[in-house]
């Protein structure tokens, strides 16, 4: 048997017992949150507390660790050598991102941390023959020939390739690409971010397998798990999540009683059952543009694998999302329909809030921000008279604020398309062609503006 | 010095953990199927025949041993410590007592979502029962405060 055959008893979903053995003789026994695989001859154990185990691997190197399949509850035992304590280099920093991102969306920031990466040596491994009955014939759901696994996963990654590639402007590339998430690779709810660098902030464009898209929710760079990999342009996996819930809930009860204070706990965005997620940077030019989230209730949803070939994928969604940003548009004259009488009896008050800077509809929020003011100006010159309107005019309008390069313009139409879909779907702003719009109701618009 | 109530503990749905030891110091982690107190000081734990064999041999060459009670829904444990004092069969009456701690450990297990397939297939006997001096009890529940002793309340 090879350690990486035991690649799902290291995510964490059941946590692993440790045995160890001081200088005097005295057996010592308890629980690991995880254990990291390293190559075949080596795992790393994560040290977050200065404990009974790590001082007797100080004294007497050798441990015995019992790890469970997560699904079958097989359970396999490794004799470890300690080697080293690790608190730099690439598995320290691939570990403690990890326990940072879970500290992070737990409130545990501060106290679930990692000291150190304790390297072993893994001196044997066995099966615990006889621990189990007999399974009846079934095969396992990861038991597929991986070889025919691979050439799946191959071809969806051309088919996405080449959907990304043809995608002429940024709203039908957000589209394919969330839609490719569920069609191609089985990921049923994802949730695709922007990083807007006016305001520093991550912002949800679009979404699927969701009640609603969420276009407009905001993330900080360093919040929660989508927040920790917009920091650390890094990919980020968590699995087995109500286990790591359930462990660090008990690591803040026991740090509650030793007198630590904590943050207040931080609400995933997404499934509020998710039991694995995967958030991938989108990163082009060495400039941040956004994440990519999935989640599933499955906690084995996303592995090593996922990983590494969706990051190909989000690098290639990175560099045309951020191509067809910078793409000119094309101005054209066109002529729109003329826009027919609104329906009666249906009257929207749209609000400017001068203080904030935000727009609500019937008193309720809608969108604040430079999309606010790009909604106040289509609105304002709507009541005047004016249908049609043109992405360089709003460009060349220095009140909207707008960055004089990288403004995102288009993304911020897209969200605030997305926004009145959501709230007020008798606004529209409907594309004529590329870089021009019109904007069209069925009701009657009335504003007013408050300090 | 905090308090532990080992025997109002143990009548939570439980697993266990046991460590021993060989003369080159070198531990041993096997599972156990059940623990319950044997008076003052005193426990006994039931090691399933499939794995216990090694273990077996540690404690009747040393005797060291620590067992650690944990529940899986809240994480919350402690770990006895102290040195075995007979290794024997177990008896019926005792039996009886493994497969109602072996029932609440499933429906903990359960709770946390496992099939009762799975749960279905896991083996807890045939058993052996290690008598044991309770020497030491530390609070284990995973934190700050893992590994701090704590008195055992009559």
């Amino acid at each position: 048997m090879m350690l990486s055959d035991l690649m799902h008893c290291f995510q964490g979903v059941t946590p692993a017992g440790i045995a160890t053995c001081a200088a005097d003789g005295t057996p010592n026994m308890a629980l690991l949150s995880q254990v990291y695989y390293l190559d075949e001859k080596h795992v790393a154990l994560s040290c977050q507390f200065f404990n009974k185990t790590r001082r007797n691997v100080d004294q007497n190197p050798y441990a015995s660790v019992r790890l469970w399949d997560p699904v079958s509850l097989q359970p396999y035992l490794m004799q470890l050598r300690f080697l080293r304590a690790e608190t730099s280099g690439a598995v320290f920093d691939d570990m403690a991102s990890r326990i940072d991102a879970i500290a992070r969306v737990t409130g545990m920031a501060g106290v679930f941390k990692l000291i150190s990466a304790d390297v072993y040596e893994v001196l044997s491994l066995s099966v615990l023959q006889g621990a189990l009955q007999p399974a009846p014939a079934m095969p396992l759901p990861w038991a597929v020939d991986p070889r025919q696994g691979g050439r799946e996963e191959l071809r969806g990654l051309q088919v996405l390739s080449d959907r990304l590639c043809r995608a002429r402007t940024l709203e039908a590339l957000y589209t394919e690409l969330l839609a490719s998430m569920a069609s191609l690779f089985g990921s049923q709810h994802a949730l695709l971010m922007l990083y807007e660098e006016d305001c520093g902030k991550l912002i949800a464009i679009d979404s699927r397998g969701y009640d609603r898209v969420g276009a407009g929710a905001e993330v900080k760079p360093g919040e929660g798990l989508i927040g920790t990999v917009a920091q650390t342009r890094k990919p980020l996996r968590l699995s087995g999540m109500a286990a790591l819930r359930r462990y660090t809930r008990a690591v803040r009860e026991s740090a509650q009683k030793s007198g630590v204070t904590l943050t207040a706990e931080v609400p995933l965005p997404g499934l509020a059952d998710a039991q694995s997620q995967l958030a991938l940077p989108l990163v082009a030019h060495d400039r941040l543009i956004g994440v990519l989230a999935l989640e599933s209730r499955d906690p084995l949803a996303f592995e090593d694998w996922h990983e590494a070939y969706l990051s190909l994928l989000a690098n290639q969604a990175a560099l045309a999302i951020a191509m067809l940003s910078d793409r000119d548009e094309d101005e054209e004259e066109v002529h729109a329909e003329p826009e027919p009488a609104p329906l009666p009896a249906r009257r929207r008050l749209f609000t400017w809030f001068a203080g904030d800077e935000s727009v609500f509809v019937d008193g309720e929020y809608l969108i604040r921000g430079v999309p606010a003011r790009i909604l106040w100006k289509l609105l304002r010159e709507h009541a005047q008279g004016r249908r049609e309107f043109s992405n360089r005019e709003l460009r060349m309008d220095e009140s909207l604020g707008l960055p004089p390069i990288k403004d995102n313009l288009e993304s911020r139409l897209i969200l605030l398309r997305k926004r009145l879909q959501e709230r007020c779907p008798d606004v529209r702003i409907v594309s004529v062609k590329r870089g021009r719009f019109v904007l069209e109701r069925d009701s009657e618009i009335l504003l007013e503006e408050r300090p | 010095m905090g308090q532990v109530d080992i025997a109002e503990f143990l009548k939570r749905g439980l697993c266990v953990l046991v460590a021993t030891r060989d003369a080159a110091l070198s531990p041993l982690c096997v599972s156990a199927s059940a623990v319950a107190l044997d008076g003052p000081g005193r426990a006994i734990v039931y090691l399933p025949a499939y794995e216990s064999a090694p273990a077996l041999a540690n404690l009747r060459a040393n005797g060291a041993v620590a067992v650690l009670v944990e529940e899986p829904t809240t994480h919350r444990g402690i770990q006895m410590k102290g040195r075995s004092l007979a290794v024997r069969e177990a008896t019926v009456p005792e039996l009886d007592h493994v497969a109602e701690f072996v029932a609440r450990t499933k429906a903990e297990l359960s709770a946390i979502g496992f099939a009762p397939t799975v749960l279905e297939r896991m083996n807890f006997t045939p058993c052996t029962a290690v008598e044991f001096t309770v020497e030491q009890v530390f609070e284990q529940t995973p934190g700050p405060g893992a590994g701090r002793a704590v008195e055992a309340r009559a």
